[in-house]
């Protein structure tokens, strides 16, 4: 029997090996790296206007952009041209969305959050260790010459990257999200004008229907940041390269409680846990994954008498470790 | 498993596992596991002894049987897989013309039900598992604070619901 164990044990070491198998690559190079700190840089250095397309399970979304940075800090509008209308008004941290079909508006004063082409809003130091950069070949895209950045993952706990970056001012202009070789997700600029000035006016909003009527609905998000282990909730042995970088307590439009919010990242990818009580008066959410559009994944689990949703843009896998490595302190 | 084992531990190993039938049924038990893990469709399910079984209680029957030529069966089997591809496709269509209500089921009966379901639901949907009710697009949205890239999408479903559905704790 103890001989049977072993053996078993000889053949489940390598399944468990591959599950955190770290694929043979070396070191990234530190050209590969430079490019990932001038593509963090260019955002805060560059105006621009212009027309991205995302693009994932069939389904193509076009929005254009104004990006402003100037003595009054950063600045942008984010206006949805495809389907039902969405403005984003971004200055420095402060967002507002426009929903003008539900006659809605949302806020947050705290809004950390960084859109496309901005997308590494966090210190490059993670990165290296969980993610192959290496540079690739040179395409234009939308009439730029483009450096493609190549972010292999280190393990199957991340998706890969693959980043077209503007050879003279570090914008990325192009991002892939690729998942074993297919492209589940992907930006792109389908015209771009950088560095020009940009009238502050077209960062303004169509304010009058807003001012004619009555009906509007204001949600104010609000996030109280706490301090590190402030919240009743301990995330043992995540996945490995995932790192705790923020707790707080917020609130949700039609929660009537305030919810526990933790962030994790690898330094690209990161993931969220919400953890709230489950109400008597609601419909409970059934446990188990949910898909979303792209690289995004869900899983929902319930702890007694909470309930755990775990959001990110990993493989379903790594979403479910993180959502169970939550536990009670 | 994963072709991680050296050619001489291997040859050993099988040699064991042919022996001991102990070792056989651990040996399926977790390709089976694994199987489930990668949520593939082909699960390593030994059916072999169940069959043995079945057939032992089954009557004898002595008439002859005139073999089928080759190409009927491959004509069965061609028919069966086009049956197979168009019951799928339809019920990708169906449910991609019926999203996924934003309704939640109560029933805990449902909830198991659910359960059973999802895998079934892998090898006929666009996506691996359901799409995420409307409420979750709140959670989504939240969670791009922090998360680079993605765009306005998650908004809408959630914030498109009527006016009257939506209810704002905050307001005083």
């Amino acid at each position: 029997m103890i001989r049977a164990m072993q053996i078993m044990w000889l053949l489940l070491l390598p399944v468990v090996a591959l599950s955190s198998f770290a694929q043979n690559f070396p070191d990234s190079s530190k050209e590969a790296l430079n490019w990932l700190e001038k593509i963090a840089a260019a955002p805060r250095l560059y105006n621009y206007t212009g027309t991205f397309v995302y693009y994932a399970d069939a389904h193509m979304e076009t929005s254009h952009i104004v990006h402003i940075v100037d003595t009054h800090g950063e600045r942008e509008k984010i206006e949805v041209l495809d389907g039902l209308t969405r403005v984003v008004i971004r200055n420095n941290d402060e967002m507002i969305c426009y929903l003008p079909e539900s006659k809605t508006i949302i806020t947050e004063k705290r809004w950390l959050r960084k859109f496309f082409p901005d997308i590494l809003p966090l210190p490059l130091v993670e990165l290296n260790n969980n993610y192959y950069v290496k540079e690739g070949k040179q395409e234009r895209v939308t009439g730029y010459n483009c450096q493609i950045i190549v972010l292999n993952p280190r393990d199957k706990l991340r998706y890969g990257h693959k980043l077209w970056v503007d050879i003279d001012t570090g914008m990325v202009l192009k991002v892939a999200v690729i998942d074993a070789e297919q492209v589940i997700e992907q930006f792109a600029f389908s015209q771009l004008t950088i560095g020009d000035e940009v009238g502050a006016e077209l960062l303004e909003h169509d304010h009058a229907p807003i001012d004619k009527a009555t009906e509007w609905h204001t949600h104010n998000l609000i996030t109280s940041v706490l301090a590190n282990e402030t919240l009743g909730w301990q995330v043992k042995n995540p996945p490995s390269g995932f790192k705790k970088i923020i707790e707080m307590k917020r609130n949700l439009a039609g929660k009537s409680v305030l919810i526990d919010h933790i962030a994790l990242s690898d330094g690209l990818a990161t993931v969220s846990i919400f953890i709230e009580p489950m109400l008597n008066n609601t419909t409970p959410q059934l446990p188990g994954f949910y898909s979303s559009r792209g690289a995004i994944n869900i899983y929902v689990r319930t702890l007694a008498d909470k309930k755990i949703t775990t959001v990110g843009e990993v493989p379903p896998e790594t979403v479910k470790k993180i959502g169970d490595s939550v536990f009670k302190k | 498993m994963d072709g991680e084992l050296s050619t001489e531990d291997t040859t050993d190993l099988i040699a064991q596992l042919k022996k001991q039938p102990d070792l056989q049924n651990d040996w399926n038990t977790y390709h089976l596991i694994g199987d489930t893990l990668r949520q593939s469709t082909n699960l390593s399910i030994d059916i072999s002894q169940s069959i043995s079984k079945k057939l032992a209680t089954e009557p004898v029957i002595l008439a002859p049987q005139v073999p089928k030529p080759l190409k009927h069966r491959m004509f069965a089997v061609a028919i069966a897989a086009s049956v197979v591809v168009m019951v799928a496709g339809w019920l990708s269509l169906q449910s991609l013309h019926h999203p996924q209500a934003p309704t939640m089921i109560v029933d805990r009966s449902a909830i198991e039900n659910m359960r059973q379901i999802i895998p079934v639901t892998n090898t006929i949907s666009p996506h691996r598992y359901p799409l995420a009710p409307a409420e979750i697009n709140d959670y989504i949205f939240v969670h791009g604070k922090f998360s680079p890239g993605t765009a306005t999408h998650e908004l809408t479903n959630y914030y498109m619901q009527p006016t009257t559905n939506l209810q704002d704790p905050y307001k005083r």
